[in-house]
């Protein structure tokens, strides 16, 4: 409940002679910019649309605008009572208000369930309103929101994790604001994680109220491209150099693994460039489920980087082969 | 799944808007019967629907279209402020563990 005390024709813009539809539409036009269902999480909307609703209230019901233009416009006699500390009687003199501070008031444009949607459990209403129309039982009385559970809310952050990480798994070290000040939760991100992937630690995000449970901590993960390794699901591919002996008379190559270790591959005679060959179950961890994708070795052959007399010779030999197109 | 007469009136009695009001907004899809039941948690979007076509004289149209855009807002706002509260300590950890 707040003290002010500005005039609610000014607060609505209308002059003293406004008809009821005057007052109606300088409400709606208000509302359009200031109304909290229209301005949600911003206070200061709220705070202007109190103001506005409550001269709507009072300007709005033909019965409190008569009282409100009888007596309550006399600002000055209010001011002086309420600065004397409120004593016992009417602060509008000898004919007062037929509501009186010791009365009920009966609102007219808004409901109980309404206020407290859109401004919770205090009365919307200030003193100056209470003291010439009263207090509603609804406006003190109901709480719903200081004693229904609330869940807290669900946060999330964003990390980048390397391919040997998502290989691998890892931690990362999280910290939240909360309430009740900054909080630490050592997040485990599992092995074999995709690029966009989202880990979830149950009850670790902002505290639930009124004995409400906590909301839930979300990590999504960005996994960095690798310079050697391509992925594909739970398959990685890798391109592996293959000298030109190698390919045409068959042979073996060694292939770097995600590990970090070198696996033996078995060349086949005559393979082409460009060629998959697949090794089975050294790929990435498969994140739902047993064992691991497979590594795909891309054959990359590779001519003699110098041409010494002999390869020249050989190379002479298999054009001749060639050109007899055997 | 379409909500039956008995569904509609009962929102309408928990929300302050005629059977009519519920009805168009079920059309209009921006309150939706989950397997046809009225359920408590779509009690205060109603209501927030009832004061936007009052307090601001709008349209079951014009409403629907006001709540779809202040849902994005909403979503959006959420999603930020969700990512301001958190930060990641430790971003490198090259060695992983097993």
């Amino acid at each position: 409940m707040t003290t002010r005390t500005r005039d609610y024709y000014e607060v609505l813009g209308v002059p003293r002679t406004a008809s009821q539809e005057d007052i109606k539409s300088a409400f709606r036009k208000l509302a359009r910019q200031f109304h909290p269902d229209v301005n949600p999480n911003d206070p200061s909307a709220t705070e202007r649309f109190k103001e506005i609703n409550e001269a709507h209230e009072v300007l709005g019901d033909p019965e409190k605008r008569r009282v409100y233009d009888q007596v309550g416009s006399d600002r000055e006699q209010y001011e002086a009572w309420r600065r004397a500390g409120r004593p016992e009687g009417s602060p509008f003199g000898q004919e007062g208000s037929p509501f009186g501070p010791g009365g009920r008031v009966e609102y007219r444009t808004v409901d109980p369930e309404d206020m407290e949607d859109l401004f919770g459990s205090e009365s919307p209403f200030s003193d100056f309103f209470h003291d010439l129309f009263g207090r509603s039982r609804g406006a003190a009385g109901r709480r719903r929101a200081d004693v229904e559970p609330l869940r807290g809310e669900d946060v999330e952050a964003e990390t980048s994790i390397t391919l040997e990480e998502a290989y691998r798994g890892t931690l990362r070290t999280v910290e939240l604001q909360t309430p009740q000040g900054p909080r630490r939760v050592e997040v485990r991100i599992p092995p074999g994680i995709r690029d966009g992937g989202r880990v979830r630690v149950a009850g670790q995000g902002m505290p639930g109220r009124n004995g409400g449970e906590p909301g839930d901590l979300y990590i999504r993960v960005r996994v960095l491209p690798h310079a050697s390794f391509r992925r594909d699901g739970d398959d990685l591919t890798v391109e592996v150099p293959v000298p030109l002996d190698v390919a045409l008379l068959g042979g073996e190559v060694q292939v770097p693994t995600p590990k970090g270790t070198q696996a033996s591959l078995r060349v086949p005679a005559g393979v082409q460039n460009g060629t998959r060959l697949r090794l089975r179950g050294l790929g990435m961890p498969r994140l739902r489920g047993e064992g691991l994708g497979d590594l795909l070795a891309e054959v990359d052959v590779r001519l003699p980087g110098r041409l010494t007399q002999e390869v020249r010779e050989l190379a002479e030999k298999l054009r001749e082969v060639r050109s007899r197109g055997s | 799944m379409a909500a039956d007469d008995q569904v509609v009136r009962r929102l309408a009695r928990s929300s302050g808007l005629s059977r009519a009001e519920v009805r168009r907004f079920l059309e209009l899809d921006v309150v939706g019967v989950p397997d046809g039941r009225a359920v408590p948690a779509l009690v205060p979007r109603l209501r927030r629907m009832r004061r936007l076509r009052r307090d601001l004289g709008l349209s079951l149209d014009a409403v629907a279209i006001i709540l779809r855009l202040l849902d994005r807002i909403e979503a959006l706002e959420g999603s930020a402020r969700r990512r301001s509260v958190v930060r990641i300590i430790d971003e490198s950890s090259p060695d992983g563990w097993l």
